[in-house]
């Protein structure tokens, strides 16, 4: 509804102001400002309590809330049941300047079950962003952090706009917090060293925050420390300078607490958010901000933060009135190291800051301690001072005698040279780590989420597969020996391990069929897993990736025709889904790997001529395909599996002499996977699974002499030529053409066609001596390459 | 490295047993054909077939040595030398 301009205009003026204060403060302000206007003030409070329930990292500036609301700017739509992907919208939390923020929940329960859905305003939905956005979604949702909120997804609704899926965190801004359970000092440094370890592993992973400010820093009622939104500010940046300024202003951020070069426009760095860290600290302990202001002009804010000098935090306590909720007790604990501390983070040059986080939240444990602090350039005097503060006992003592005095100078000096030293080391360490990171963070964009997802199922790709499996062994080689204790550094080796050990020997995908080094590839990141949930058994992401693991090293066991540990591991494998399941049981995702995995294990019984026991897991395999098919009808890994469980039944029904049931199983597993051919023709995973239908298909008429079986081998040898016309480097499909061949060679023969029969079998022998003589040859090289 | 990298693996049994299984066949194809031919082809056919079981039988053997040699492929084996020794 629109209100009367005037009327609008004053109710704006009203929130926007109250905005800026909080508890006891606000109040009366409220009651002043609308005072003998009990309609304002209800609208007023109405809007506010808007606010309240706002926990959106597109915080729109003060008043924007209100300005929405009031129906003054371009109402976004209303809200409708938009497509969001796998989330489904509960209800709407608030709006600010970007967007709409609601509460959603996975439409098929499989995660969290309250997320933050957080939907793009249209306008932001540029080419540009929406490329960042791609790009950038994945890197930012492995920030896996106990203080950060997890970007959980991402991706664009039915009518194109941008949308971000966030854990939800029910909980106060740090400065509400604080003030409402009338903190100490000390208690609210503990807290703010918990916010300075989160932002320092974000930058860690080269992720900057860049919109630090406390309604992004909840704390549940439980005093858990979540951190908001990070990496969205980047990626609602430009890349180019110019257009980063141009998006500063689309923005229309909070200016308070951006540093004077992001109000410059110039680059950000880590130390943009160590100045924003700063202008929260300072607020933190004193209630107040860092300069004296006297509108909301953003050209005098852009002035006082590049110009002007802030008030020392213990005088800026003292501006506060007593009776205001966020005033602090004691304004003298403020003089000396934490004024230079809160200070040294506000500087005005980047480079005269803490070099890191890390650094500024140590020089507060230092200060906690009682230590001499970076901030503080350390006099002896200074120096001298802390070592008796710290030992007021010993000294008083040692006072007596003067040759303890020099002792507790010496002692003195030797604590700051120490600190100095430590903190030399902690940079030295700190930029190791970045580097790493930087490393790891290169191979797992180029390997893990750009390159290989693109290639791994493309016809025509081996030659760039093999490449990327020698970018990636060198990045490995570099980072393996470094990954030690860090936990994030050695899950991120297990995966990049598990993608090599994919374009190794996945029969899945075309590969290179190297078993024993897919093997061993698998085995490491199988090591590196266990070892990681040894140590948080409560991880249950880690439990599923090990799942998928010792899933792998079934099918690899498998391929190299060493069944009893393909069944061990596939059993080990199931055992963790089932797990999982129970914890989850709506999970569409474990269901389905649960199912494959059954699939597996009736592959390995087959083959271990349990024929019986293999027909009762491929019955289990359809029943849980079909129990998924009605969820996701069109689910092509749900239809595959299906097609592949009726494939395995048929053949071990041939095997029983159950002909006519073993027809009918391979007729629904071929009429599924043309389907799925039909509908994916660029999926050579699924062209793959309907040759091997065929080829199975071929078999089981075979065993009845029934010319039916040439006729699938034909159809077989259809495919597979033309899988390796397309790419000649897949010997995996160089080894199924042959194979083919040879069974067209005894399907001629069953049909007196045998000098026809004879040409076919010349050709598969021929192309398999070519691939095991490469082999022979190629061990050779191995050899001699080992031992030089 | 690199040729390391790109080497079709050892562990690559299936592509061995193939081999032998297109061995066998071929071997036994022509022995069907030398059953049926004159006399001059037969003797042809037989020898090609003595040379395909005796392939078949080598390279079965390859796969005994690398510990995968599956119960079929054991009967496979027995049935080759049966075979390709009465032949001799």
């Amino acid at each position: 509804m629109k209100q009367p301009p005037e009327r609008a205009a004053r109710l704006l003026e009203v929130v926007t102001s109250a905005l800026e204060l909080a508890g006891a403060e606000r109040r009366a302000f409220l009651e002043q400002a609308c005072a003998g206007d009990a309609a304002v003030r209800a609208e007023v409070d109405s809007l506010l309590g808007q606010e309240e329930h706002v926990r959106d990292f597109i915080e729109a500036p003060p008043g924007a809330v209100a300005a929405q609301a009031l129906g003054m700017d371009d109402a976004e739509e209303a809200f409708v049941s938009r497509g969001f992907g796998a989330y489904r919208p509960i209800r709407e939390l608030g709006r600010g300047g970007l967007g709409t923020v609601y509460l959603a929940a996975r439409a098929d329960d499989a995660y969290e079950k309250e997320v933050a859905l957080k939907l793009l305003r249209r306008g932001l939905d540029t080419d540009d962003i929406l490329r960042r956005f791609r790009n950038e979604r994945q890197i930012l949702a492995r920030l896996e952090h106990p203080n950060i909120a997890r970007l959980i997804d991402g991706g664009t609704s039915a009518d194109g706009l941008p949308f971000f899926v966030m854990e939800f965190v029910a909980g106060e801004p740090l400065t509400t917090y604080c003030a409402n359970r009338n903190l100490s000092t000390n208690e609210k440094l503990q807290l703010f060293r918990i916010v300075c370890a989160a932002v320092a592993y974000a930058h860690q992973h080269l992720v900057i925050h860049r919109d630090l400010k406390p309604s992004n820093i909840l704390v549940t009622p439980d005093g858990e420390v979540k951190l908001l939104d990070f990496g969205i500010a980047k990626l609602l940046g430009a890349e180019d300078e110019a257009a980063f300024q141009t998006m500063t202003e689309l923005r229309v951020m909070t200016p308070e607490y951006a540093s004077p070069e992001q109000v410059r426009g110039e680059n950000i760095t880590t130390a943009s958010d160590v100045y924003s860290l700063g202008v929260i600290l300072y607020e933190l302990l004193t209630g107040a901000k860092p300069y004296r202001l006297t509108s909301r002009n953003a050209d005098e804010i852009s002035r006082a933060i590049t110009e002007q000098e802030p008030d020392r935090p213990s005088s800026a306590a003292t501006r506060v009135p007593k009776n205001q909720q966020s005033a602090i007790k004691n304004q003298k604990s403020l003089r000396g190291d934490l004024d230079n501390i809160v200070l040294m983070a506000l500087r005005k040059e980047p480079a005269r800051r803490y070099a890191s986080v890390a650094q500024f939240s140590d020089d507060l444990r230092r200060h906690l301690e009682g230590l001499p602090v970076l901030a503080r350039k350390g006099t002896l005097c200074y120096r001298a001072g802390k070592f008796i503060r710290r030992h007021r006992a010993g000294v008083a003592a040692v006072a007596l005698i003067a040759l303890s005095l020099i002792g507790g100078i010496i002692a003195t000096a030797w604590q700051a040279k120490r600190a100095t030293e430590e903190a030399k080391i902690a940079k030295q360490e700190r930029d190791r780590a970045e580097r790493r990171f930087a490393d790891v963070r290169h191979l797992s964009n180029a390997l893990l989420f750009e390159i290989a997802p693109k290639i791994e199922r493309l016809e025509g790709a081996t030659e760039a597969r093999r490449a990327l499996l020698a970018q990636s062994l060198k990045y490995l080689d570099s980072l393996a020996g470094e990954a030690h204790q860090d936990r994030a550094l050695q899950s991120e080796l297990a995966a990049a391990y598990e993608k090599i050990g994919d374009l190794q020997g996945n029969p899945t995908n075309p590969n290179l069929i190297a078993l024993g080094d897919a093997l061993a590839s698998y085995e490491k990141a199988n090591a590196i897993r266990c070892a990681l949930l040894a140590q948080n058994p409560g991880d249950a992401e880690q439990r599923r990736l090990l799942a998928n693991n010792y899933r792998s090293l079934g099918d690899i066991h498998y391929q190299t025709n060493e069944p009893t540990a393909s069944l061990q591991n596939s059993e080990a494998a199931l055992r963790l889904y089932d797990e999982l399941l129970a914890a989850q049981p709506a999970s569409t995702g474990l269901r389905l790997a649960q199912a494959r995995t059954i699939h597996d294990l009736g592959v390995c019984y087959s083959t271990n001529g349990k024929k019986a026991e293999s027909i009762a897991y491929f019955q289990k395999t359809i029943a849980a395909a079909e129990a998924l098919r009605e969820r996701s009808p069109n689910d092509p890994a749900v239809l595959a599996l299906l097609a592949d469980g009726h494939r395995q039944l048929g053949n071990a029904l041939s095997w029983e002499l159950r002909q006519a049931p073993a027809e009918k199983e391979m007729a629904d597993a071929v009429a599924i996977y043309e389907k799925l051919v039909a509908a994916h023709p660029g999926d050579i995973g699924l062209r793959t699974g309907l040759y091997q239908t065929f080829m199975m298909t071929s078999n089981v008429y075979e065993e009845v002499n029934d010319p039916l079986a040439h006729e699938y081998a034909l159809k077989a040898r259809g495919i597979i030529e033309r899988m390796v016309e397309k790419d000649p480097a897949n010997l995996r499909a160089r080894q199924q053409l042959a194979k083919t061949y040879s069974r067209l060679g005894v399907t001629l023969a069953n049909l007196g066609q045998r000098t026809e029969s004879i040409a076919y079998l010349e050709k598969a022998v021929a192309g398999l001596r070519a691939i095991t003589q490469s082999e022979t040859r190629n061990h050779r090289s191995r050899t001699i390459s080992r031992s030089a | 490295m690199f040729a390391r990298l790109v080497a079709a693996d050892p562990a690559d049994n299936a592509s061995l047993r193939d081999l032998a299984n297109s061995c066998g066949a071929l071997a036994q194809t022509h022995q069907e054909m030398a059953a049926q031919s004159t006399e001059a082809a037969a003797s042809s056919h037989r020898q090609l077939a003595q040379q395909k079981y005796e392939e078949a039988i080598k390279t079965l053997h390859q796969l005994e040595a690398r510990g995968a040699l599956s119960k079929f492929d054991r009967k496979s084996l027995e049935k080759m030398e049966t075979t390709a020794t009465g032949r001799k």
